[in-house]
């Protein structure tokens, strides 16, 4: 849970971390190449086809019980082989 | 009068994330068009004020090619004119950027319902076609015109909905709006090819309907299937069929000054290389050498005013409504013109491509935090979330204030997730530093970096990250970095 108030914590008990913000908001691209932060905060490109963002990340699916895998049949996963 | 335009040459629509790609690339390219909206900001969802990324502005001005403006976001075919502040931002904009013109789409994505407010549907929509319709994108392209002072062209758009009987034959819409307004056609000959491929007018019957001499812009880009509809996804290369077409057009235009080619940077990295772009603008330089190549007495194209009778008694802003209202999932079937709307199978392209385009955003804008609802409900309920949020709440064009609104709701579902808020504070705040460079502190009761790196690899977080230990992270702005940087400088400022 986020809280703006740790004053009841010991010092030694904090741990201070500074991250850019473009990492911070851009996570992913430690791991694998993505958009840039820009693209996700302005105004949507031009074209009247489908947005993929949603489809990519569907390329992971998450069951009812939430057990996790490949969704080999994706569309995302297919332009991605 | 529109100033005259010099001859540019082959370009590319360059997007953020793409800078890279048209340095590598430069010797192939003549021109960058940019699509100024892309990297603007807005504060929120209520704000009608907008500032450039001026980091962007100034790898744009870097770059020695001349430079177009290609404007998303407040099309020309709406009777609703962009606000005040657009054109002061565009303005602004342009004096940094310089761009030799500037365009916009001859499409809709507002509109005003029957008490008056106004309605984004994150799509553009084909206009009205009779001669009200002319009107209403004459006036808008004489407006932006008056507000920028610069050149003007306007984009052929693509329209997914059939043929009505009694409206103005494409072509010839095209051509009075551009001759009535005096403005410059960029002729998206994609565009044009998925109109005929989904059954409307063949593109070179609606070339011979055209003014030639005002065409001084060509856009190529790659497309996709999808329910028996060829989309405008701008998705890869361009298609034989295409380029083949392209070839045997520009011989027949005395006027181009360019050919663009369109991708997005999404397809990078799914299939789309560095190596089919050079490919295709190597491929478009070809096209470029035969340009204006038949001598003026055989040109093909000399307009021929279309002979079929027009109903000229509905008004674009009934026709907005009802395309903009069916578009947005609503619908009302005593109304006429929504009930005929409502028989278009075209329809259901539209409203699914809306849905996708906003999950998008979503899923883009608040990325970690969706990938946790995800995982903590499974695909199937994190989907009908989705489509409940769209479902009641107002559409945004803007990715930040689309991502707000989206927190704001997901706050009020009470899912109870663990981590869930202190993720949407993470993945907000952050985005709000990259906006406004303020320095943000967040006090978090696990380790976010634990979380994250559950979620970047798809793994359900454990139940306790929690500890006694209390995670105090400081978000500050920073210059666009690279993605190879980006790693070196977080484990070089992570301290206890």
């Amino acid at each position: 849970m986020a809280t703006s108030d740790n004053t009841h914590v010991p010092a030694s008990n904090v741990v201070r971390v500074t991250i850019p913000a473009s990492v911070a908001y851009n996570f992913d691209s430690i791991t694998k190449v993505t958009q840039t932060v820009l693209g996700k905060l302005g105004c949507l490109g031009c074209h009247s086809g489908r947005d993929i963002r949603f489809i990519i990340e569907d390329n992971f699916a998450v069951d009812e019980k939430l057990n996790v895998f490949p969704n080999i049949n994706n569309v995302g996963n297919e332009l991605a082989r | 009068m529109n100033s005259p335009v010099d001859e540019l040459g082959i370009g590319l629509i360059c997007f953020p994330g793409m800078e890279t790609a048209v340095q590598s690339l430069s010797g192939h390219i003549d021109l960058v068009e940019i699509e100024p909206q892309t990297s603007w900001f807005t504060e929120s969802p209520e704000s009608d004020s907008f500032r450039f990324d001026p980091q962007f502005a100034a790898t744009l001005i870097a770059m020695p090619q001349p430079k177009v403006f290609h404007g998303v976001g407040f099309p020309i075919g709406s009777t609703l004119l962009p606000p005040k502040s657009h054109f002061e931002t565009l303005n602004a904009h342009i004096d940094a950027v310089k761009p030799i013109y500037t365009s916009e789409h001859l499409s809709f994505n507002r509109y005003c319902n029957t008490e008056g407010s106004v309605h984004q549907t994150n799509f553009l929509l084909p206009p009205l076609q009779n001669q009200k319709g002319v009107e209403t994108a004459v006036r808008a392209i004489h407006h932006y015109k008056q507000q920028t002072g610069k050149p003007f062209a306007f984009e052929t758009g693509v329209n997914y909905l059939r043929c009505r009987p009694d409206e103005m034959e494409d072509g010839e819409f095209i051509a009075r709006i551009a001759e009535e307004s005096d403005a410059y056609i960029l002729l998206d000959l994609h565009n044009l090819l998925a109109n005929q491929l989904n059954g409307r007018q063949p593109v070179n019957d609606l070339l011979q309907q055209l003014p030639a001499e005002r065409i001084i812009e060509i856009h190529l880009a790659g497309g996709s299937w999808y329910q028996d509809y060829y989309l405008d996804a701008h998705s890869g290369v361009s298609s034989p069929e295409l380029l083949a077409l392209t070839d045997t057009i520009v011989r027949d235009l005395p006027c181009l000054k360019s050919i663009v080619f369109e991708v997005l940077p999404d397809y990078f990295g799914q299939g789309f290389t560095e190596s089919d772009l050079r490919r295709q603008l190597e491929a478009m330089k070809k096209i470029w050498d035969h340009r204006n190549a038949t001598a003026a007495h055989r040109r093909r194209y000399e307009r021929i005013k279309s002979r079929r009778p027009v109903d000229n008694s509905l008004i674009p802003e009934v026709w907005e409504f009802a395309l903009g209202n069916i578009a947005n999932s609503g619908s009302n079937e005593d109304i006429p013109l929504q009930h005929e709307l409502l028989q278009d199978p075209g329809v259901a392209i539209i409203r699914n491509l809306i849905f996708e385009f906003r999950a998008s955003m979503l899923v883009s804008g608040l990325k970690m935090t969706c990938r946790l609802v995800k995982l903590q409900m499974g695909t199937q309920r994190f989907h009908q979330l989705l489509k409940d949020y769209c479902a009641t709440h107002e559409s945004e064009i803007f990715g930040y204030a689309s991502a707000l609104r989206f927190a704001k709701f997901l706050e009020e579902q009470q899912l109870n997730i663990p981590y869930l808020q202190g993720m949407l504070d993470f993945e907000l705040s952050a985005a709000q530093t990259y906006i406004d460079g303020k320095i943000r502190t967040l006090h978090l009761s696990f380790d976010p970096f634990l979380l994250l790196d559950n979620l970047v690899h798809w793994q359900n977080p454990p139940p306790q990250l929690s500890s006694t230990i209390q995670y105090q992270v400081e978000i500050h702005p920073d210059a666009p970095i690279t993605d190879k940087d980006a790693l070196l400088r977080f484990n070089a400022v992570a301290h206890m």
